[in-house]
């Protein structure tokens, strides 16, 4: 028999959830959806700090989801008030989606050439930059500022002393590895900041006991080899790309001109290259003239010699998200044709890829390629050709781009792309 | 799909990946001459071509160049993936014949040799890398890694040396060689590789990174300490690197944080190292340390240099939660004066902090400047008038309080605020015993907090049922650990006896008044009359109070009453598995916390936690612990 307690229990058990969904509808209005959707299609209001708003989320130790190929590459964050009010101070637009909606975003990911990639941590970042160069030097850590991602600066000294291995990401400023300058020595012989540089690199070299600073660019390119093959992921933008792998071939080879080595370059230098150690050119000829302001026949475009080539545009390849998780990343834009743009080492010779090289955007028609990457060991490496992206003629003392009033380059979306995949779970990065 | 297929499907660019295209010499010939009799005579030929070509031949690789090769090392990870270890090994043999140099066919063999229980295999291709490539480290690591799973002593010795004299005047091979003697199991040998590394490369912070660590595992803290400072530089321009490594010991490094502190502001220190000093502190939470050091530099700094510290000071003292940093941070800044709009903000952040350590008066001073400096009717106003009611009320002068709501109501009526200010300044109106005014207060509100109080008054009056109600109205409008707390309590009444739930409410009317021993001695000693579901149930409660309050140790032992008294309740696994997780914290007590996460798996298999404690579990067993 029932008491009067138990009766009014179980009448209670049975109005309990017609209370709690008229109670819900009634608070409707004051309860939140439960994600955050951050567009990244024409609606979004900036498009680089979206992606500094994704790291920040992934910071305070939240997961994060990357939707490959859904309105541009949008992020899925969760709804929380502290999220809402950083993307609010930070000017990125989002869109409350409830778990419908998000059912629904699923199920299209489902059927479509779609992905949804997991990000579960804020991967540690390193700059690879000469000290005390200001960041407005460089497309990336221009971005990284911008987008709020934090980094740390690390030079030769860090990377002989194994520094490396403590960061996820490597991202090498516009250094010139075969330790010439960049060349610089042609134009600006006299300026004040090439001797500082001058001095600056030859006391590294004395202090690591090298015998130049080639011979100090050699062993630093050695070390971010080794940081790749164990597992570390790479990118590099203009001179850095292409001067890394003549640093890593030149075994035994002097490929650097007398005012940076001290001896005549090698004649015979093409042939005697170990493209063995290279992780994605091969086969390039070394330019023996210290007078011409090119370093390899790998760039295609050979901007400051008298057979530059005029830029045009480039295009992204599209990848299949599901099969393809990690070159798609690298190519999430709003944009699929981009304006191309010089650096010291514009673009890549198609004929100087090695095999296995992934191109993800071309200049079609044209020689050579623009953007590629690639595994090397248990790591992998990305090289974009170019100086700055919204900066297509760039020169030394040109005033920095403002980010502020570029807040939807597509250019620098993809620099940012390459900042954020090492967020995605280790499985897919393995894929 | 090929991965260089460009969108109008030009696969030009499939060159670059999947090698070369275009007509194959038997299909040249087949055109130029009369078509049969070409046939006849290439069919043998042809015929052999396509049998090597589909052999499982080890070694084909050899004649395939680098094509090839990449064609190889897909094969080998593909022949990995389907268990296929000895056809694997076989092909990257055969690459690693054809190019010793091959970096990734010798990282895979390696990988591939470890599953096959044969380490050895991969002896004889890295010893011809290193002959290859003797300017790479990557040869003598495998060596090394390899002769370690041997067991060789002798080995790693002889490699070591090779490679220290193949280039003796860089770090890498001290480092490298030092990790593998710790590996082996003979940390003594690797300080004196690494001592040797540092006097042969002549610098003083030569292998200080891996020292600091090593000497700190070998537990000699003073040499660790001196290790430590050398890698931070004379700027602490290592900072960020050192932050990381200490993270990775045991204590996360607490146990050297104020040491190094030490060190990096003695007499005569940089600015840089005074600033590295100042991070540390804030990453260790001496929040008194760093407010210190940070008043003490300010002091020194240019005022062009000060304006940008004291703003660093003031995000990363936010970032860290620290308040009394923050608090003097932004009270610097504003009286470093600026833009009026700026000022602002900061006044608002530091009213903010203010209240956060207790500086009530300053605080609600603050708050009625921002107040009257707003337009009416603005958001800045009706948030400074919020914070302004709600430290009144704190403060005890609930009367002015009151009244000031009723202003509030009547010029902000729909203010989203309200629920949550009626409810604050309830809360405090039951501190302080008038449960009347706390009662009037909530009577006109509506929202999930304000029923929050509600349901603590019904529960006061023993109405455990509109207690429910009040608790699961509340639940559906809060978010997160408000939110579970809520439906925590609906639930917890709804399994309670009344007397059970009487007990409760007089616990929640102590706590309201912030005596919380008090409520959770009522909990205890009263309960035990109470039947073995109510007490089970009651116990589980306790113990989330005392999670709340920071009192782990009658946490522990309300669970371990709990679990004594009431194994089959089904509070018990929850109780063993916070149990377990507490006692994992304190090294001394992992047996314990293992033999209770044991018990959970294995006496409660159906229960939901049981995937929780596994994974505590096998963390203890990876000594990721």
């Amino acid at each position: 028999m029932q008491t009067q307690y138990m009766r009014r229990k179980v009448e209670m058990f049975r109005l309990l959830p017609i209370l709690f969904v008229a109670v819900s509808l009634v608070f409707a209005g004051q309860a939140r959806a439960q994600y955050l959707l951050v567009p990244m299609g024409p609606e979004q209001t900036d498009h680089l700090r979206a992606y500094g708003l994704t790291y920040w989320v992934l910071e305070q130790g939240n997961e994060a989801e990357w939707l490959l190929n859904y309105r541009s590459g949008s992020f899925l964050l969760p709804d929380r008030p502290e999220i809402r009010r950083e993307a609010a101070l930070r000017g990125v637009s989002t869109e409350p989606v409830s778990v419908a909606d998000v059912v629904q975003i699923r199920q299209e990911i489902e059927r479509s050439n779609m992905e949804s990639i997991i990000l579960e941590k804020a991967p540690t970042i390193a700059v690879y930059t000469p000290p005390n160069t200001p960041p407005w030097d460089d497309a990336v850590t221009l971005a990284l500022e911008y987008a709020e991602i934090p980094y740390d600066e690390v030079w030769d000294r860090d990377v002989l002393q194994g520094r490396l291995s403590d960061y996820d990401w490597l991202h090498l400023h516009h250094e010139d590895f075969t330790g010439q300058y960049s060349k610089f020595y042609i134009a600006y012989a006299n300026e004040p900041w090439l001797h500082d540089e001058i001095r600056r690199n030859e006391a590294m070299a004395q202090e690591f006991g090298f015998e130049s600073v080639p011979a100090l660019k050699k062993a630093v390119a050695e070390e971010i080899r080794r940081y790749v093959a164990e597992g570390g992921l790479l990118f590099a933008m203009c001179t850095a790309t292409e001067t890394l792998e003549l640093a890593l071939g030149a075994v035994g080879v002097n490929i650097a001109a007398p005012f940076s080595s001290g001896m005549p370059i090698d004649p015979d230098a093409s042939r005697k290259m170990q493209w063995d150690r290279t992780m994605a050119f091969q086969n390039a000829k070394i330019e023996l003239n210290p007078g011409v302001n090119s370093f390899s026949d790998i760039d295609g475009h050979q901007v400051n010699t008298p057979w530059s080539a005029p830029l045009g545009t480039f295009t992204l390849f599209d990848f299949s998200a599901k099969f393809d998780p990690v070159p798609s990343m690298l190519v999430q834009n709003h944009e699929s044709v981009l304006p191309d743009f010089y650096g010291l080492t514009t673009s890549f010779r198609r004929d100087r890829l090695k095999p296995g090289v992934v191109v993800l955007a071309e200049e079609e028609g044209s020689p050579w390629v623009k953007y590629v990457h690639g595994t090397y060991g248990e790591g992998t490496w990305t090289f974009f050709g170019g100086h700055d992206p919204e900066d297509p003629r760039h020169r030394i003392g040109d005033a920095p781009t403002d980010l502020s009033l570029r807040r939807n380059s597509p250019g620098y979306r993809l620099i940012l792309n390459n900042v954020l995949f090492p967020a995605a779970q280790k499985q897919t990065l393995k894929t | 799909m090929c991965p260089g297929m460009n969108r109008h499907g030009d696969a030009s660019a499939c060159h670059a990946t999947c090698g070369q295209a275009g007509a194959g010499p038997a299909e040249r010939v087949f055109r130029r001459h009369s078509g049969r009799v070409i046939f006849r005579r290439c069919f043998p030929v042809l015929v052999l071509a396509a049998a090597v070509a589909v052999s499982p031949l080890p070694g084909r690789a050899q004649a395939a160049g680098q094509g090839g090769e990449m064609a190889a090392l897909r094969d080998a990870e593909s022949r990995r993936a389907q268990g296929d270890l000895e056809g694997a090994a076989a092909l990257l043999r055969g690459v690693l014949e054809t190019r010793p140099a091959s970096v990734a066919a010798l990282l895979e063999l390696e990988q591939v040799a470890r599953l096959l229980g044969d380490p050895a295999l991969v002896i004889e291709p890295a010893s011809r890398f290193v002959e290859a490539d003797s300017g790479s480290a990557l040869g003598y690591q495998v060596l090394l890694r390899t002769y370690t799973a041997l067991r060789r002593p002798d080995d790693i010795e002889r490699t070591a040396e090779a490679w220290i004299r193949a280039t003796p005047d860089t770090e890498t091979p001290y480092r490298e060689i030092a990790r593998t003697w710790e590996t082996f199991g003979d940390p003594g040998r690797a300080v004196r590789v690494l001592e040797r590394g540092r006097e042969r490369v002549g610098r003083p912070d030569a292998l200080a990174l891996e020292r600091a660590e090593l000497y700190a595992r070998l537990g000699d803290r003073n040499r660790s300490l001196e290790a430590w400072d050398l890698a931070l530089g004379p700027e602490g321009r290592g900072l960020m690197v050192v932050r990381r490594r200490l993270a990775t010991l045991p204590d996360a490094g607490a146990g050297y944080m104020p040491g190094i502190i030490d060190r990096l502001v003695a007499p005569g220190s940089s600015l840089g190292r005074r600033r590295a000093a100042i991070e540390l502190a804030i990453a260790a939470g001496l929040e008194d340390r760093a407010l210190d050091v940070a008043q003490g530099l300010a002091g020194e700094l240019p005022r062009s240099e000060r304006q940008p510290f004291l703003l660093d000071m003031a995000r990363r003292a936010d970032g860290a939660r620290m308040a009394r940093l923050g608090y003097w941070a932004y009270s610097e800044l504003i009286a470093a004066g600026g833009a009026e709009s700026r000022n602002l903000a900061l006044r608002s952040r530091a009213a903010e902090l203010a209240l956060a350590v207790g500086d009530t008066a300053t605080a609600r001073e603050t708050y009625v400047e921002l107040e009257r400096g707003a337009p009416a009717g603005s958001e800045e106003r009706r948030q400074a008038m919020v914070v302004r009611l709600e430290v009144t009320a704190r403060e005890g002068r609930l009367d002015e309080a009151m009244r000031g709501i009723e202003t509030f109501r009547s010029e902000f009526p729909n203010s989203p605020e309200l629920d949550g200010l009626v409810a604050a300044v309830a809360a405090v109106a039951l501190e302080r015993g008038e449960v009347e005014l706390a009662r009037d207060l909530v009577e006109g509100a509506s929202g999930p907090r304000s029923a929050m109080v509600r349901a603590q008054l019904a529960l006061r009056a023993g109405d455990v049922t509109a207690a429910r109600a009040a608790y699961t109205m509340a639940a559906a409008g809060l978010r997160g650990e408000e939110a579970t707390r809520a439906l925590a309590m609906a639930t917890l009444l709804g399994r309670l006896s009344t007397p059970a739930a009487t007990l409760v409410g007089r616990a929640m009317e102590a706590l309201a008044q912030r005596a919380t021993e008090e409520a959770l001695a009522l909990l205890l000693e009263e309960s035990v009359e109470l039947p073995g579901g109510d007490r089970s149930a009651i116990l589980d409660f306790a113990a989330g109070l005392a999670d709340r309050n920071q009192m782990p140790v009658e946490a522990e032992s309300i669970r371990r009453t709990l679990i004594e008294e009431h194994p089959r309740a089904p509070e018990a696994p929850a109780a063993l598995l916070a149990l377990g997780r507490a006692l994992l914290r304190h090294p001394e007590s992992v047996a314990a916390a293992r033999d209770l996460l044991e018990r959970l798996v294995l006496e409660y298999p159906g229960s939901a936690l049981v995937p929780q404690a596994r994974r505590e579990l096998d963390e203890l067993r990876r000594g990721d612990r």
